[in-house]
């Protein structure tokens, strides 16, 4: 390979490269699901099974349903949107738990001002709406709680549950 | 005959090994381009990117992925093309090696960002060291076989 078609080749990686980036940075900004540059927080986990579930308050599946009923709390779906859309609580809002981006601001504002909030999903160990309840914590709501077994807890909570 | 086998040797076999390489990172980037959240947790997991350089790793990489595919099927800028995708693969190679050595129990994220999917085995570097080695046959035996440019200049004359 000559002197020239190696500079050539060379310059068109760099271009390759140049025109794919700005492609993904484009495609990135445009699109609602597109994450930010630099991740906020820093990654903890070496793989999503061995996260770490931060201790925290829980409630049982009748204790839930009596506090939603009585209106003191707030059912959040920890589970991905798609999840949500499916099947949900009924009065639950959908906050997907994310590794990359915590929730907005104005988002977490929506969840003042409902009494306990009670994280739920559907996986072994609650492991999602654990991760989510932690965040929410973090980012300064008080009373965070996560229903204890979930979606399919308190759909078999007896409705007249007092808590 | 020993000519016919010279020229499947080399030119043939290199516009075959250029054109599979380019299927491999297609297919490879397509899982990635519809989820760099995804692929931003499979690229902190090998714990040797910095924080900062996570996401847009996560953003860009997988379209170089997709141009690089494309261009080697279509034999456009083929040579860019292929010594992007040996750089790319050689960075593979060396990141996989030392998750291996770390014994890190994590998915390579090379074909899906699903962290369910099988964990990486001493195959997933051997794979890569195979098409390693079938890029460099191709870059330095490729004439442009079948490639857009030819038929251009053919449709021309």
């Amino acid at each position: 390979m000559s002197a020239r078609v190696a500079i050539r080749t060379a310059v068109g990686a760099l271009l390759i490269t140049l025109c794919g980036s700005a492609l993904g940075l484009a495609v990135n900004a445009l699109r609602p699901a597109g994450i930010p540059l630099v991740a906020p927080f820093p990654y903890q986990q070496d793989c999503p099974d061995k996260v770490a579930v931060p201790a925290g308050p829980t409630v049982s599946g009748a204790q839930a349903r009596a506090l939603v009923r009585a209106g003191r709390a707030l059912l959040v779906d920890a589970r991905p949107a798609d999840a949500f859309a499916a099947e949900h609580a009924p009065g639950a809002v959908s906050l997907p738990f994310s590794f990359i981006a915590p929730p907005a601001a104005d988002r977490l504002a929506t969840l003042r001002g409902h009494g306990a909030l009670l994280v739920y999903d559907d996986s072994p160990g609650d492991k999602l709406a654990g991760l989510l309840a932690a965040q929410l914590r973090e980012s300064g709501l008080g009373d965070v709680k996560v229903l204890s077994g979930g979606l399919a807890a308190y759909r078999a909570a007896p409705r007249g549950a007092k808590p | 005959m020993k000519l016919e086998l010279r020229a499947l040797l080399g030119p043939w076999l290199a516009w075959l090994f250029r054109v599979a390489l380019g299927l491999v990172f297609i297919v490879a980037s397509l899982d990635k381009v519809a989820h760099p959240g995804r692929f931003a947790v499979s690229i902190a997991n090998y714990h040797l990117v910095p924080q900062a350089a996570i996401n847009l790793m996560a953003i860009t990489l997988p379209w170089v992925e997709l141009l690089c595919g494309a261009l080697l099927v279509l034999g456009l800028w083929h040579r860019a093309g292929l010594l992007l995708v040996l750089a790319m693969l050689g960075v593979f190679i060396t990141a996989i090696t030392i998750a291996l050595q770390r014994d890190l129990d994590i998915s390579c994220g090379c074909f899906t960002t699903d962290p369910a999917a099988h964990g990486m085995t001493r195959w997933t570097l051997y794979w890569d060291i195979i098409w390693f080695a079938m890029g460099l046959h191709a870059l330095s035996l490729d004439r442009g076989l079948l490639s857009i440019k030819r038929l251009l200049r053919r449709t021309k004359r």
